[in-house]
């Protein structure tokens, strides 16, 4: 298989008043060469600290203990520090949620920029700042050149992401990793800002892990699609599959909750509860408690994950039945 | 560090914003400078006793008092005193002693250079001990090294500048020897009365860089920056510290009041013929002219020291320029 | 630095706690929990308690007389009788500075008190009425702060001369427009608060207003600015005795002690490092509680 990137039982834990919390516990993901992958889930499940377990940047007392990151042969959570700073940005890169917050106030938006393809590809500072003007150009910022010297507050939203998008592709990565890229923009904006990104990623064969609760983002661009819920996924299929045979209840309930144009509804459908405090989790299936279907087996025992077909892993006991 | 001075890069038409900024500042201390003067002015004249018999003494022949009175202009009613002095002072001339029987100015002028030396090494001492104190301890936050020097910075800010003084000289002038107890002609003199002076400050400012520094540590784009690949070191200097020292070098600007009210006591422990020194012996021989000019001259300075660091901060910082 | 518009949610602490609403404390558990949190700050409590009980009931605890000479005693090294020694004119150290407590604790609550109430009063007009009143307010509070305050709190010792009584209007008057600043701000703020709004639009009088919802919510700022001002007042008066301008002898000031002592730095220091220490840990206490109260209490309160 040509995975670039290969997580394997990866497990995230902190401390927490002497006791370990595991933020992830014990996640498989895949990630193909060139193809988009989602990963969707309610706030406070896991998937920005996958991202952030890939980029290595993980807060203290946040920490790896468990499970393999294999990126291109390399095992990232033995790669040392100096080691990982070449990575970060040069092969993996990231655009995050709050491109107003994310970008530094008090310097120009084109010196960040070419800070990153300084460092990772020595440049001089002149040809650094032509490659920064024709990235400009690419992801579609008008005045480029007028552009390089603006700060970050000049510049509108969809902007100050398109600038995001600009750095995070300057060295022309092998994996991007997007957190919820559009969730702080206007929908007009977003849909051109997906565009962009899939383009980008065709031209340079970049993959892409798309960060996100919005099953219409999932619908849009991703290729496969992996459902994560307290820390664990628990449902993965191509994007077709996930949307056609949807075998787990919280997948289920994640794509009913999505308005439908033409669809007469007399409500809007909601997943009740809140997603548990990893501290006190459920016995048996975590969603238990917030399922529709659950049974007796479902609170006394944990589901393993199981694949039902080629490409579909689910992690349920019920499986076909609320199909 | 690479200063960005982009204002003037980026147009005429943000210069001139910033200009019309700070000129607007300009203005709005004018008025600030006339209340100031008012308010001394009439503090000073609510002095009970006749301010001639106090400086001549209780002896002297009521007919001489009132040719002197009239001579200094104290017969006229207040407001035309108050405009009189007002429109001599902004010639610079703040009136005459009554005891040293000089003109106000040159005694301050003569005095000004031996506080300005004590202010500038006392400056130099707070800000580089406290910046680097505040680096040091932001990144070694919770260590031995955080504690130590957040615990000197705290004495700093609660002791007395006298304790302090007091101190030093017990031991670095009397018991080790190093410098010498009080003067102000040599280099060495200038040590004890600049660590003194500069502590108090240097401990606000190594407090304000710490927390600064650690709250900036925790925005989104230093996570941005972290994940192009930069290295903490590189994270740190050139995205952390623009951003945490701003409001720092506000603050050091903001400074020059408290050294200024520092000094007073710093100068009359160490005898150094300066201003503040001037202020006590003004109070002490009953010198209204002497006072009211000390005073109004430090506010000046005071005034001018505020006006300073909001410029600076408007000239530093990229959304601020604009947005006035 | 501008504070950001929006309240940032803490991904790590949403994912280990969930979106769960936390179980509800109990009151005696919330204490503790913030007394464990803030141990410094209930320690410097503590001290401050037993500094003012000392202040208090000075004339019970204390075997000598502040005043009493007794030139045959004079300048006594520490002993049993004499824990600290005693000074030039034979007055027992550890006596006055209990009683230099008194005056020193009286400085620094009293013209606080004062000064924050004459703040909170400006401050409150400004920020609610706005227009021409605030505009003359903040202007005259612009010129208090352009002042050093030490040297106007001189100039008013100098006019009304040396003394306890007067240290207290120098300090009343120099102090209250940091107050107001902060005050009117924290005003304008809440006067746009809908509840306020809608009082507004109901026809209620300003007065009750001001008193029943604007006020209260200023109070725990206040209490912070109030326990952060002690210290610096302490300081003040112990400046300007230090001076000459403040209190005057036989007075068992602090900063008096310091001053009367000095020409035996170098013989006897216990003499000057006595009151000095005491400053010290009275302003630091303060300081503490201070810090530990603006966290409970408010902790959008940065420092200043």
């Amino acid at each position: 298989m040509d995975n670039i990137l290969t997580i394997r039982d990866l497990k995230v834990a902190f401390q927490v008043k002497g006791k370990s919390a595991y933020a992830l516990d014990g996640i498989d993901i895949d990630i193909p060469k060139g193809k988009i992958v989602g990963i969707v889930g309610e706030s406070g499940c896991g998937k920005s600290m996958t991202a952030m377990s890939i980029m290595g940047l993980i807060k203290k007392p946040g920490k790896i203990v468990g499970g393999s990151i294999d990126f291109c042969g390399k095992d990232l959570t033995k790669t040392g520090v100096k080691d990982y700073a070449k990575i970060r940005g040069k092969e993996i890169s990231m655009i995050f949620q709050e491109p107003m917050t994310s970008l530094n106030p008090v310097v120009k938006v084109g010196k960040q920029v070419m800070e990153s393809i300084i460092l990772h590809k020595n440049l001089s500072k002149d040809e650094a700042k032509k490659r920064v003007i024709d990235i400009f150009n690419e992801v579609g910022i008008p005045e480029a050149e007028k552009r390089f010297n603006s700060y970050p507050h000049e510049l509108s939203g969809g902007l100050r992401q398109r600038v995001m998008i600009g750095m995070a592709m300057i060295c022309k990565p092998k994996l991007l990793i997007a957190d919820e890229p559009t969730t702080a923009l206007d929908v007009t904006i977003e849909a051109q800002i997906l565009k962009l990104m899939k383009k980008l990623c065709e031209d340079n064969g970049t993959s892409i892990i798309m960060i996100t609760h919005n099953m219409g983002v999932v619908a849009e661009i991703c290729d496969y699609v992996y459902v994560m819920y307290a820390g664990r996924v628990v449902e993965s299929a191509d994007t077709k599959t996930i949307f056609t045979e949807t075998s787990h209840p919280y997948t289920s309930g994640l794509l009913k909750s999505i308005p439908t144009i033409g669809k007469k509804q007399s409500r809007l459908y909601t997943i009740k509860g809140n997603v548990p405090n990893i501290l006190n989790l459920p016995k048996g299936c975590r969603f238990v408690d917030r399922c529709d279907c659950a049974e007796n087996i479902c609170y006394s025992d944990r589901p393993e994950n199981e694949f039902i077909s080629q490409n579909h892993m689910v992690s349920c006991f019920l499986k076909k039945d609320i199909r | 560090m690479e200063r960005d001075i982009a204002p003037f890069l980026n147009g005429d038409f943000l210069e001139a914003e910033l200009f019309k900024n700070i000129l607007k500042r300009v203005l709005v201390s004018i008025p600030v400078l006339i209340g100031v003067v008012l308010i001394i002015f009439i503090m000073l004249r609510v002095v009970p006793g006749d301010p001639v018999t106090t400086m001549l003494g209780e002896h002297v022949n009521q007919t001489v008092i009132d040719k002197i009175s009239k001579e200094m202009g104290l017969d006229k009613p207040l407001y035309m005193q108050f405009f009189t002095y007002i429109s001599h002072a902004i010639r610079g001339d703040f009136g005459t002693s009554y005891r040293l029987n000089r003109n106000v100015t040159g005694i301050i002028l003569d005095a000004f250079p031996n506080t300005v030396r004590l202010a500038i090494c006392a400056a130099i001492v707070s800000w580089i001990v406290g910046i680097v104190a505040g680096i040091f301890a932001a990144v070694n936050k919770n260590n031995i090294l955080d504690r130590l020097f957040m615990g000197s910075a705290l004495l700093g800010v609660s002791m007395p500048v006298f304790m302090v003084a007091l101190v030093l000289q017990y031991l670095f002038a009397y018991k080790l020897k190093i410098f010498p107890v009080s003067g102000y002609e040599s280099a060495a003199a200038m040590v004890l009365p600049s660590i003194v002076l500069g502590w108090n400050s240097a401990g606000s400012i190594a407090r304000m860089t710490r927390s600064n520094i650690l709250e900036v540590m925790q925005e989104d784009y230093i996570r941005t920056a972290r994940a192009k690949g930069l290295l903490e070191f590189a994270v740190m200097k050139s995205h952390a510290l623009k951003n945490a020292m701003l409001p720092v070098v506000t603050m050091m600007a903001l400074q020059i009041s408290s050294m200024l009210s520092g000094a007073v006591i710093t100068e009359n422990i160490f005898g150094i013929p300066g201003i503040g020194r001037l202020a006590v012996n003004a109070i002490e021989t009953r010198d209204m002219p002497l006072l009211q000019g000390t005073v109004i001259f430090t506010t000046i300075l005071v005034i001018l020291g505020n006006l300073i660091a909001d410029s600076l901060y408007s000239i530093l910082d990229p959304r601020i320029r604009k947005e006035i | 630095m501008n504070k950001k518009d929006n309240i940032k949610t803490d991904p790590v602490k949403e994912q280990i706690f969930g979106s769960e609403i936390e179980p509800e404390e109990s009151f005696i558990e919330k204490l503790k929990n913030i007394i464990s949190q803030n141990r410094l700050a209930f320690f410097s409590l503590i001290v401050i308690i037993l500094i003012i009980l000392c202040a208090i009931f000075a004339d019970i605890v204390c075997v000598y007389n502040p005043y009493t000479q007794s030139l045959k005693d004079r300048l006594l090294a520490p002993s049993f009788a004499h824990p600290l020694g005693t000074d030039e004119l034979g007055r027992d150290t550890l006596t006055r500075v209990i009683y230099g407590a008194r005056i020193s604790l009286t400085i620094g609550l009293i013209p606080t008190f004062i000064s924050m109430t004459i703040g909170t009063v400006l401050g409150l007009i400004a920020g609610y009425f706005g227009g021409k009143i605030d505009f003359a307010i903040m202007r005259l509070a612009d010129i208090m702060l352009a002042f050093p305050s030490l040297l106007l709190a001189m100039v008013v010792m100098y006019t009304m001369g040396g003394g306890l009584i007067n240290i207290f209007i120098a300090l009343s008057l120099v102090n209250w427009a940091s107050t107001s600043r902060v005050v009117r701000s924290e005003t304008l703020s809440l006067s746009k608060k809908e509840y306020v709004e809608a009082a507004k639009s109901m026809g209620v009088n300003n007065a009750t207003i001001i008193f029943r919802h604007i006020l209260p919510n200023c109070i725990p700022t206040l209490v912070v600015l109030f326990t952060l001002s002690i210290p610096s007042a302490i300081l003040s008066e112990s400046s300007l005795s230090f001076l000459g301008v403040g209190a005057q002898p036989p007075t068992a000031s602090w900063g008096l002690m310091v001053v009367s002592a000095k020409k035996y730095l170098f013989t006897q220091p216990v003499l000057v490092l006595a009151p000095a220490i005491a400053i010290m840990i009275v302003v630091l206490a303060f300081n503490f509680l201070g810090d530990g109260l603006r966290d409970v209490l408010d902790p959008y309160l940065k420092e200043q």
